[in-house]
C-alpha cells in the first residue's frame, strides 16, 4: 500500500497504511509487539522492517512527532537481528525462528537471511554507513558457502542445522530469488555511491 | 570494504545472474509460483508473487540496465493477471494462476495483493525515485542504536499476558489491512 501511493500519488489509503505499520512497531521500535512476539519469526519481523524501509525510501508520511521514524524502525529490526547471527552451527546465518520453543528454531532459511540481507543493503544505501554493507556482504557469502544459493544462482528454501546444514529443502520460491536480487541491485548502487 | 570498481563489477554480476535465474518463474513471459502447477499453494505462498513483483520493480529502478528486461515481464504478467479478475459478487475478484487466462477459483488477500502489485508496478518510471541521506534527499529520522537492548529474551516473553484488548486490536487491524488491499485492488482494476 506504500507502493500504491508511491506509484499513483493517490493518498486515499495512506492514513490506514500508516496506522497499520505503527500499530505493529512495538514498545521498542523493532516490530516485536507484545501481542505477536511469542510466535514471531525472523522473516516475519523482517517483512515489517522492509515495509518501514520502503516508507523511508519513498518519503511516505512520517510517524507522529515523538515516535521513531521509518528509518529508525528499520534500524530497530536490523539491530535486534544482528545478535541472532548464529555461528554455533553451520558457520553462521540466522535461524528461521527467534525462540527455542517455536518449531523451526533449528531451520536456517533463505527468507530470514534474505530479509536481513535486503534490509542491511538498503540501510547501507540510505545512510552510507559501511557497517550495514559489511553485514550484507557477510550474509551473501554465507548463503553461497552453505549452498542455499548455488552456482546457477538458484535460491533454495532452507537447511537444518541438525546435520550442520548439509541437506537442503530444494524448493524454489519467487520471493527468495527476488529478495536477493533486489539486495544485490541495492549493493551495486551502494558501492557506486561511496567515495573510493 | 572492497574496492569501489571491483565491488560494483561484482554486484553487477550477481544482480545479472539472479535475473537470469529468475527467468525460471515465468511461463510464456507470465509470472507464476512453482506451487501453482500442483494446485497446492498455501495462504502465504499465494502472496509470494506480490513480493517478487515489488523486488523486480525496485531492481529495475536501482539497476537501470535491467529496466527493459524487467518491465517487459511486468507488463506481460499484468495483462495476464487482470484477466483473472472476474470472480465474486463484484465480478472483479482475482484468481491465483495468471498463466491460465481465466479465474481459477482461488480467491483471497494474497491473490488480490499480487494483482495490485503487478499492475501498479507498470508505473515505476513515473515514481519520483528513492531518497537517501547520501543523496541529501533523506527525510526519515533514524536512530543507529534503535532496538539495541530490547527484550528478545524468551524468559521475559513468557511473562507477557495477551489481553482481550490486544486480540480485538489485532483483529481490527487485520480487517483494516484487508479492506485497504481489496479497496486498492478494486480501485486499480476498475480504474484500468
Amino acid at each position: 500500500m506504500i507502493n500504491y501511493w508511491y506509484y499513483t500519488g493517490d493518498t486515499t489509503y495512506n492514513a490506514v497504511t500508516k496506522q497499520a505499520l505503527l500499530h505493529q512497531a512495538g514498545d521498542d521500535g523493532n516490530f516485536m509487539p507484545l501481542n505477536q512476539t511469542k510466535t514471531l519469526g525472523n522473516d516475519d519481523q523482517g517483512f515489517w522492517g522492509m515495509a518501514a524501509m520502503t516508507a523511508a525510501e519513498t518519503g511516505f508520511d512520517d510517524p507522529p512527532e515523538g515516535s521513531p521514524g521509518w528509518l529508525a524502525l528499520a534500524q530497530g529490526v536490523f539491530n535486534t537481528q544482528v545478535p541472532r547471527w548464529d555461528t554455533s552451527t553451520c558457520g553462521g546465518g540466522l535461524r528461521w525462528q527467534i525462540f527455542t520453543f517455536n518449531s523451526g528454531y533449528t531451520y536456517k532459511n533463505s527468507i530470514s537471511n534474505g530479509c536481513f540481507f535486503n534490509i542491511a543493503a538498503r540501510l547501507a544505501l540510505y545512510t552510507g554507513n559501511a557497517t550495514y554493507a559489511e553485514w550484507a556482504e557477510k550474509t551473501w557469502v554465507w548463503m553461497n558457502d552453505i549452498g542455499l544459493i548455488n552456482e546457477k544462482y538458484e535460491v533454495f528454501d532452507g537447511t537444518q542445522n541438525t546435520d550442520n546444514c548439509t541437506s537442503k529443502d530444494h524448493n524454489k520460491w519467487t520471493y527468495n530469488t527476488g529478495i536477493f536480487l533486489m539486495g544485490a541491485a541495492t549493493m551495486y548502487n551502494y558501492v557506486r555511491s561511496v567515495p573510493p | 570494504m572492497m574496492h569501489q570498481t571491483n565491488g560494483s563489477v561484482i554486484w553487477k554480476e550477481r544482480t545479472e545472474s539472479l535475473i537470469t535465474a529468475s527467468k525460471a518463474f515465468f511461463l510464456n513471459g507470465i509470472m507464476y509460483e512453482p506451487c501453482e502447477p500442483t494446485g497446492k499453494c498455501n495462504v502465504d505462498q499465494r502472496s509470494f508473487k506480490t513480493y517478487f513483483t515489488r523486488q523486480l520493480a525496485a531492481t529495475a529502478e536501482l539497476a537501470p540496465w535491467t529496466y527493459d528486461n524487467i518491465m517487459a515481464e511486468i507488463e506481460t504478467s499484468a495483462m495476464a493477471a487482470v484477466k483473472t479478475c472476474t470472480a465474486g459478487t463484484t465480478g472483479t475478484q482475482c484468481g491465483l494462476m495468471w498463466t491460465t487466462g481465466t479465474n481459477d477459483g482461488s480467491l483471497g488477500v494474497g491473490e488480490q495483493m499480487s494483482v495490485l502489485e503487478i499492475i501498479q508496478s507498470n508505473l515505476v518510471d513515473q515514481a519520483p525515485g528513492w531518497r537517501s541521506d547520501v543523496k541529501g534527499t533523506g527525510t526519515s529520522s533514524g536512530d543507529a542504536n534503535a532496538g539495541k537492548g530490547s527484550k528478545t529474551d524468551s524468559s521475559q516473553l513468557a511473562q507477557i499476558v495477551i489481553t482481550t484488548g490486544d486480540r480485538v486490536g489485532a483483529g481490527i487491524l487485520t480487517a483494516l489491512v484487508i479492506c485497504g488491499v481489496l479497496g486498492g485492488s478494486a480501485t486499480m482494476i476498475l480504474g484500468g
